[in-house]
């Protein structure tokens, strides 16, 4: 029996068996208490449904603000029979703003077209004799975001602008989804602090369950030299299963549930209405990216905080 | 230096209890110490001599692959002593080197180290209930994550040493007192540490039994392990005829490196009759 220096024989191979066999405890502990994971899993989906819906509501709040703060573009009108120069000049200190993504100009002659075009058959009759020179150039802008604050900024710059007769924008309509689609996101952020709380409890506490239940094993490995984290490793994971399996089966619940109410809904709708919502195959991989990482993160963060008390060498 | 050395140590179990529970890291926490002790310090945890300390400057060496017998009668503080070792205990003031480190001064993170250096043999065991005796012995070294092969091996090996082949799959409860012992040794030898302290090893069994027990420690020690023995049974002492270190309600009285210990050199001791 020779002596060996303990610190050499610590090798990578040796923490990863090591690795290996507090997996093996995690699923001891797992089915030492079923009914209490069992439990935990439920909070997790049930938070992480509440939490998923929420989110669902928010993302096509923001999908129907983003497309009506685009619908209704803000226009400009001219003078009526401006010259082409001076119109130009409009054209040019609307190009030079950042945040204009869309820019449409139309000549007199082309909106009187348009006026025709719009009035059919025969109102087209009536307008036989009318003139270009009478309607004004308008410039048809798109913002690069839905914020009321920014065009109202448009507005007041391009009304200072010689030969700039109207600036039409619906701003009520844009103040009024932004604040919406604002009010969304607290409401989302508080029910997602006040059940993240919820589900740290419940997972820390199934988590110190399990330390509880293997209290004296503990205390033998610290005084056998295990370390810290050998020790700890077993409770972590099973913190994150908990929260990952929960999450699967939250995530499931959320997608078959907007599978059904997005058919129910959009029955009437065009897939290119601006009321359409998202279809399932963007919404799918949405929840999963928001609910799988929140589940075994708040799974982990549940097991570390009972751990911390309770395993110390 | 030796390979092992206490140098002045003083050790209070309730200033150990105290600063386990975070206090007299800052000074806000000395503060709230100094305030408990004033209230209910010495009477909430009161232990050892009469100022409170289970051990009180006590020094001395052991080198390498020594045999050394630390006897003193019950309370005297070698179980203490022996906790130190493996730092399940701190001074309050003091040092404990082993290996010219000062064991409890080092980082939280060489504790595991520390413990699988010394191995030890505490009087209440620490088997796992529902692990057989190989489990149990097998355990020492799962949890370092040695290889399953070298497992089995070295886990045959301990029980060949202490001669337990034929009990291997029996659960703790079912053995003698002495097999328990027999199978703590195996589980302390396991991962081949530098040291072994044994507490109490002969503590509750029959002249018979404590022998075998005295034989594989002695085997032990041949094979290049340092061993210390705490204990109060001064017959096994003289059987071995080893260094004896005594020590007497917390205080080092005398320390023989000379082969054979008497009793009569010792006279307050033995006249007070307090080895049983
Ligand atoms: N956990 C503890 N808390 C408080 N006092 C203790 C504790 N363990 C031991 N003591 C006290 O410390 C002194 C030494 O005890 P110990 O080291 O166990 O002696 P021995 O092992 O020689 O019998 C005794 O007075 C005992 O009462
Ligand atoms: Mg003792």
């Amino acid at each position: 029996m020779r002596r060996k220096r303990v610190r050499k024989s610590i090798t990578f191979a040796m923490r990863w068996r090591a690795f290996l066999r507090s997996l093996r405890e995690t699923f001891i502990n797992i089915l030492r208490h079923p009914f209490m994971v069992i439990t935990s899993i439920v909070t997790v989906t049930f938070m992480l449904v509440l939490l998923g819906a929420f989110a669902v509501f928010s993302i096509n709040a923001d999908l129907i603000v983003r497309r009506a703060a685009q619908q209704p573009p803000i226009e400009i009108f001219s003078e009526p029979g401006l010259e082409k120069s001076r119109a130009e000049k409009i054209r040019l200190a609307l190009e030079e703003r950042d945040d204009v993504i869309d820019l449409r100009v139309l000549s007199p002659e082309e909106n009187l077209e348009e006026f025709r075009r719009g009035l059919g058959e025969d109102g087209a009759k009536t307008l036989q004799y009318y003139n270009a020179r009478y309607l004004p150039w308008s410039f048809i802008v798109r913002l690069s975001d839905p914020d009321p604050e920014q065009a109202a900024a448009l507005a007041a710059q391009i009304r200072g602008v010689p030969g700039v007769a109207e600036v039409v924008y619906n701003s009520d309509l844009i103040a009024g989804l932004s604040n919406l689609s604002k009010t969304l996101l607290v409401v989302s952020a508080v029910i997602f602090v006040i059940l993240s709380g919820v589900a740290l409890f419940i997972i820390s506490g199934t988590v110190r369950a399990s330390v509880a239940a293997r209290g004296e094993e503990i205390e033998i490995m610290k005084y056998l030299g295990a370390t810290n984290s050998y020790i700890r490793i077993p409770y972590m994971l099973e913190g994150a299963l908990i929260g990952f399996t929960g999450a699967v089966l939250g995530c499931t619940i959320l997608i078959l549930l907007w599978q059904r109410i997005y058919m129910h809904l959009m029955s009437g709708t065009a897939v290119t209405s601006f009321l359409a919502l998202m279809p399932v195959k963007q919404m799918a991989p949405l929840l999963a990216l928001i609910t799988l990482p929140l589940g075994v993160l708040i799974g982990s963060i549940g097991s570390v905080v009972s751990m911390r008390r309770f395993v110390k060498v | 230096m030796a390979f092992i050395e206490f140098r002045n140590v003083y050790m209070s179990y309730r200033q150990d209890l105290m600063q386990r529970a975070g206090y007299g890291r800052s000074a806000a926490n000395r503060r709230r110490l100094s305030q408990r002790n004033a209230v209910a310090g010495r009477h909430r945890f009161r232990s050892g001599g009469d100022d409170g300390y289970a051990l009180r400057d006590v020094s001395f060496g052991i080198d390498r692959n020594e045999f050394v017998f630390i006897i003193g009668p019950s309370g005297s503080g070698k179980t203490t002593l022996a906790k130190l070792l493996i730092r399940e205990a701190y001074p309050c003031s003091g040092e404990v080197i082993i290996g010219r480190r000062n064991i409890h001064s080092m980082p939280r993170r060489y504790i595991p180290e520390l413990r699988r250096k010394v191995g030890t043999v505490f009087q209440d065991f620490r088997l796992i209930p529902r692990r057989t005796v190989a489990e149990n012995i097998a355990f020492a070294l799962e949890i370092i994550g040695t290889r399953r092969s070298e497992i089995d091996l070295q886990v045959q090996n301990m029980l060949a040493m202490v001669g337990l082949r034929d009990r291997s799959d029996a659960m703790p409860d079912e053995l003698s007192g002495g097999e328990q012992q027999r199978v703590v040794i195996a589980r302390a030898m396991v991962g081949s540490p530098g040291i072994l302290v044994a507490d109490e090893p002969t503590g509750n069994l029959d002249p018979e039994n404590a022998l075998r027990v005295l034989q594989i420690l002695s085997r032990i020690n041949e094979q290049k392990t340092t061993v210390i023995v705490c204990t109060h049974d001064d017959t096994i002492v003289n059987l071995m005829q080893k260094r004896v270190i005594v020590i007497r309600d917390g205080v080092l009285t005398s320390d023989q490196r000379v082969a054979g210990y008497d009793m009569g050199a010792d006279e307050p001791y033995s006249e007070r009759g307090i080895f049983y």
